[in-house]
């Protein structure tokens, strides 16, 4: 989903000495420790995009009507209503991490940081832009420094977090305070919800959608993007193009352009599941029909094309985040993609809003276009350390975040993702998507309740890696649905076992 | 009498106390470097050691768990994995990198002009970071890049380096080819130093080109030959980052070793499990991998006197 950036360790060559294979075993050790850069970082943005210089708009805890939600005025700074009261707290310096590292997107969020000083006399916040937070958190609470509070995107890792009790649960403080999570989507919630604790306030979700070129599906005589599942194959194979001696030119549809990135979390539309809601049982045996049913339907869409000719064609793709980009080039007219590559044509390509849209992904009982079922593979959300001098504090000055609606609209709207304030994304509509109306599907995904998010458990990055190894080996045909199943089920397994393990069960 | 001994007395004393005297210099003067060993090394390995037979998470106290994590590492399906792949590059790619450098550097040593320059073109690519020199390659091999164009002017169609498993691998070899600098710079150090009288009684018996490289070069490079090869046998099993940089091109963001598992190396696999915050699973990997190395080093030292030339009073 993120396209973040990954360290990587430099091969130590060690002597041969005996102290020096020694050396080398345990810097090999510390190499890839040191490399473990998650992808925390938001998506890169818009290097032209002119940060936002709107005047702070303090806003409250309270959840905003969102039907009918009034544009706030821009020149007020004096709090509203619905502003909680300052704290009284003597003047502090909080240290904040951040997965937002770039300059572009630095210079976004500092009107955030400077309305929450605005409204809270006693703060000041050092902001810290970094890669990899989850591990380097990990790091900094076991040395005892950890910063203040986090802003991050740490999907998947909660399972982690909860172990090794790297954040403080805030599910008491909010209920203390009376903190109304209804102001935010319920994806924003699920995102930081695990085994019944909340770690933190939500700020921006992921959602993701069918972008389609409206040139080539015209070429075609479509009138518009697919609605169903059985559309989506035709389409796919109307809009293929071999030439003569074989080379695929065109592709009408794939799942995430062969590289597996989305193999596990498409099977969630089939009601696949990896583990149980607390994290504690593997549920592949659970569900496995459905996984096949998931692994079958994206094969169904590399089997319209030789695996040869469809490596090469995929390999001769323009860099993603370019001019070259396939689906800005017409390569790749139906595109499954996270919302903030809605600003990619805008950027790289000329003219192309009139041309392309944005729709929900057709799922196997049709689009429910009241409540879309919504995939959400990643969000970002603020945190407090465990370990913080002052959780008061954090706490205070998280809450101020997150609901420093105009800022968080006005951040997202360089940066591409979709606020979780139901306020702020109620202006990211009113302005955003005036400008950019591929946003809309976005937004409405955003809102909706039959939002599903990435559950958690001790196991999952080894086992999604190793899911998708194998649903890559199914796609290919090396793996038949009777290998597949046998090999899900063995997966199972030793999983289980692994995770019992860590569990200590 | 008594005076003698109370004389040698003291002067044993005193001789005693400057032998501590200059012990406790030495080991002042050794200080930095035996606590930085003690801190950063001794301690990591040990706590790792221990770390490997519990289920250890950040922050957390470790919670013993005997062999266990050592078990589930040889039931997992990509350990065998990544050290099939490790030893292809080690049986297939290292002797070929090798073999390259030696010729390279038999090549350089013949004094000829613009030998220094020749000498300074084959270093430079061993400077470029192995990530970069890895990004460079996937540049460079890609459909539509500059080899595939090349290629496509003779009527070749080229190979899918990233997303073809019989070819990924070759791709990984060329790049540690490229790069040989460092060991051709050992070689030909090696191959200097050779006395030339070796050569002259051998050319005297009536020896060719390759005569003179077999029955001279080889034997007197022998020793270099086993420290490159160990050196690099130690390299190749800890492989990552252009392995990491390739599968990366292929597929975004996770630890596959695609195309098919072809690029799996054993730390892609272990980096897995830290960020998993795994870390008891994770260091019974790095023990793992320790062992191996022990095992391979202690094979390649057995078999030192089979084949590498020593001096006569050398052992």
């Amino acid at each position: 989903m993120k396209r973040g950036k990954m360290m990587t360790p430099k091969t130590s060559r060690a002597g041969g000495a005996r102290s020096g294979r020694w050396l080398a075993t345990a810097l090999a050790a510390g190499l890839v420790l040191a490399a473990c850069a998650n992808d925390d970082g938001a998506e890169p943005t818009d290097d032209t995009a002119p940060p936002t210089t709107a005047a702070p708009e303090p806003t409250g805890t309270e959840a905003p009507d969102t039907t009918d939600a009034e544009p706030t005025d821009t020149t007020e700074t004096e709090p509203t209503e619905t502003t909680p009261p300052a704290p009284d707290f003597e003047p502090t310096t909080l240290t904040m991490w951040a997965g937002v590292t770039d300059q572009v997107g630095i210079d976004a969020f500092e009107p955030l940081l400077r309305r929450c000083e605005a409204d809270n006399p006693w703060l000041t916040i050092d902001y810290v832009g970094k890669d990899g937070i989850g591990l380097a958190l990990s790091a900094a609470i076991e040395a005892g420094e950890p910063p203040d509070l986090v802003q991050a995107d740490l999907t998947g890792q909660l399972a982690a977090i909860q172990a090794a009790e790297l954040a403080v649960s805030v599910s008491d403080l909010a209920e203390r305070d009376g903190l109304d999570w209804d102001a935010f989507v319920p994806a924003g919630v699920k995102l930081l919800e695990f085994n019944g604790e909340r770690y933190g306030l939500p700020f921006s979700v992921d959602t993701v959608g069918l972008f389609y070129n409206r040139d080539v599906l015209d070429e075609i005589g479509v009138d518009g993007p697919p609605d169903t599942f059985d559309e989506l194959l035709t389409d796919a194979q109307k809009l293929l193009i071999v030439s003569d001696d074989g080379a695929v030119e065109r592709v009408g549809f794939v799942p995430d352009v062969g590289d597996g990135s989305y193999a596990v979390y498409f099977a969630d539309m089939f009601g696949a599941t990896l583990y149980s809601d607390d994290g504690a049982t593997i549920t592949i045996v659970d569900t496995v029909d459905q996984w096949i049913e998931a692994a079958q339907w994206q094969k169904q869409f590399y089997d319209l094309m030789d695996p040869q000719e469809f490596a090469r064609w995929a390999d001769g793709l323009g860099s993603y985040d370019s001019a070259d980009n396939y689906f800005i080039k017409g390569q790749l007219p139906l595109y499954f993609e996270g919302s903030y590559f809605v600003t990619w044509p805008d950027r790289f390509g000329e003219g192309r809003p009139e041309e392309w849209g944005v729709v929900s992904m057709p799922v196997p009982g049709g689009v429910d276009e009241e409540n879309p079922a919504s995939l959400v593979p990643s969000g970002n959300w603020f945190m407090i350390p465990n370990g913080v001098d002052d959780v008061e504090k954090s706490w205070a000055a998280i809450k101020c975040l997150a609901f420093a609606s105009e800022e968080i609209a006005s951040f997202q709207e360089v940066y591409g993702n979709i606020p979780s304030n139901i306020e702020a994304l109620d202006l990211f509509e009113e302005v955003t998507v005036a400008k950019l109306p591929q946003f809309e599907t976005f937004v409405d995904l955003a809102r909706s309740s039959n939002a599903s998010v990435p559950g958690s458990s001790l196991v999952s990055g080894a086992l999604i890696d190793e899911m998708t190894a194998l649903l890559l080996d199914h796609r290919r045909g090396d793996v038949s649905d009777d290998q597949l199943r046998d090999e899900l089920l063995a997966l199972n397994d030793r999983y289980q076992d692994e995770l019992d393990l860590e569990l200590g069960n | 009498m008594a005076t003698d001994a109370l004389v040698l007395q003291r002067r044993h004393s005193a001789r005693s106390r400057a032998a501590w005297r200059r012990r406790g210099i030495v080991l002042a003067f050794l200080s930095p470097w035996l606590i930085g060993f003690a801190v950063f090394i001794a301690y990591p390995v040990v706590n790792s050691l221990y770390w490997s037979f519990t289920i250890k998470h950040y922050g957390q106290p470790a919670r013993w768990v005997g062999l266990s994590n050592y078990g589930l590492l040889l039931d997992n399906p990509g350990l065998m994995l990544a050290l099939r792949n490790t030893a292809y590059l080690a049986i297939v790619g290292l002797p070929i990198r090798l073999f390259i450098a030696v010729l390279c550097a038999s090549l350089l040593a013949r004094p000829r002009r613009g030998n220094g320059s020749y000498r300074l073109l084959f270093y430079v690519p061993s400077v470029v970071p192995a990530v970069a020199s890895g990004a460079l390659f996937f540049f460079l091999l890609q459909q539509g890049g500059p080899i595939a164009s090349l290629l496509e002017v003779f009527g070749i169609e080229a190979p899918l380096w990233f997303r073809d498993p019989a070819w990924a691998k070759p791709a990984l070899i060329m790049v540690g080819t490229w790069a040989l600098g460092d060991v051709m710079l050992i070689f030909l150090a090696g191959i200097v130093d050779i006395p030339r009288s070796l050569y002259e009684a051998i050319e005297l018996d009536g020896a060719g080109r390759w005569a003179r490289f077999r029955h001279v070069t080889l034997p007197m490079v022998s020793p270099v030959i086993f420290f490159t090869l160990l050196t690099g046998m130690i390299g190749v099993l800890q492989a990552f980052d252009q392995a990491y940089v390739f599968s990366q091109g292929a597929r975004a963001g996770r630890l596959t070793g695609e195309p098919d598992g072809a690029l799996l190396t054993y730390a892609m696999l272990q980096l897995r499990y830290f960020q998993d915050g795994r870390i008891g699973f994770a260091a019974a990997m790095a023990w793992v991998m320790f062992l191996l190395t022990l095992v391979i080093t202690g094979l390649m030292l057995a078999s030192r006197r089979r084949w590498v030339h020593t001096a006569v009073g050398e052992k």
